[in-house]
């Protein structure tokens, strides 16, 4: 069976696979958002989706360690490492700890962020294309602009997960700490400035970041909402 | 190299522990889980970054590596890495002498 799926958050894919696998599919293998199952005895295996920092490699240490803790890696995608253990050799987690958890989270964190930012400027681009008349460049723009939109949900939703580690860590709540998602305000700033200097600069470059201002301000709005239900 | 000033984690304090002898991945888990009566568990993740740290340190080094047959990396302590084991041990029976004093129900 072949499903098709895009995942920006790896605890909901992690669920996901172990959910598909206690209904008796084991991923098998996965390419560009298509992942591959068979057939198995229902809850035969329990999954895990890793975050490492190199790109499509992992290196033979990794490898000799989870062999060595009966882990076997499913798929390196990107810097994705999907790895899955028998479910008869009990529990299996990656990060036990605050401080690995922590580390691990602001890595995924950090790849997010330099993510979203380069999405950012291929929307510029694309942008300033469809109105120099490419046709294609607006169709193309919007794929960005839908992807930014997920990676800044992924980032915010990261950084929820960080900041509730780090809650279990000081001992000190910190959910009251800000209501209002920071996204809404900058989305209202680069609003603001993209209007103050409407005449001095041009109106592609206007156009763009007031699409950035307006996303920013809606996913902001978004998570501000879900926040407070 | 650059002192480190901060207390150990478990997940340090412990794989430490179970490398005063050469030890393997899952030997490090099966040991630290066995000692702390299964209050400590180490994760893979958790266990591999650890390593890998404690290698960069210094403190631990690869000890065999059997590249023929089965391939099971072993690790041991070095002796800066028993230096550091040995202030935070200090650091501890500190903690403990001085926690006395609260006179609770947990003191001997």
């Amino acid at each position: 069976m072949i499903k098709f799926k895009l995942y920006f958050d790896k605890d909901a894919e992690t669920a996901w696979l172990n959910e598909m696998c206690a209904q008796g599919w084991a991923m098998q293998s996965f390419f560009a958002g298509l992942y591959f199952f068979e057939k198995c005895e229902p809850g035969k295996y329990l999954y895990q989706v890793d975050f490492r920092e190199k790109f499509f490699r992992v290196t033979e240490e990794y490898r000799e360690l989870m062999n060595d803790m009966g882990v076997t890696i499913i798929q390196n995608w990107g810097y994705w490492v999907i790895l899955r253990k028998d479910a008869k050799d009990g529990a299996f987690e990656l990060y036990t700890d605050a401080e690995s958890q922590i580390e691990h989270y602001t890595k995924i964190r950090n790849m997010l962020k330099a993510v979203t930012i380069l999405e950012l400027i291929c929307f510029f681009i694309e942008v300033m294309a469809a109105c120099a008349g490419n046709a294609f460049a607006l169709p193309f723009s919007g794929v960005i602009l839908a992807i930014v939109i997920a990676m800044l949900n992924a980032t915010v939703k990261t950084n929820e997960a960080i900041d509730r580690l780090k809650e279990q860590q000081s001992g000190i709540p910190a959910a009251k700490k800000r209501n209002i998602s920071m996204l809404m305000a900058i989305g209202l700033l680069m609003n603001s400035c993209a209007l103050i200097m409407q005449d001095s600069i041009s109106g592609y470059i206007k156009l763009t970041v007031q699409i950035i201002a307006i996303v920013f301000m809606l996913v902001g709005l978004w998570q501000t909402c879900r926040k407070k239900a | 190299m650059a002192e480190l000033d901060t207390p150990l984690t478990e997940a340090f304090y412990y794989i430490l522990l179970a490398l005063r002898n050469p030890n393997h991945g899952y030997g490090i888990t099966q040991e630290v889980e066995e000692i702390t009566n299964g209050r400590v568990v180490l994760g893979a993740g958790t266990l591999y970054g650890a390593l890998q740290t404690l290698e960069k340190r210094g403190w631990i080094t690869v000890y065999s590596q059997d590249t023929q047959s089965r391939k099971k990396k072993e690790y041991m302590i070095t002796d800066l890495g028993k230096n550091a084991f040995e202030k935070e041990l200090a650091r501890l029976n500190e903690l403990v002498r001085n926690g006395k004093m609260m006179g609770g129900k947990n003191n001997d």
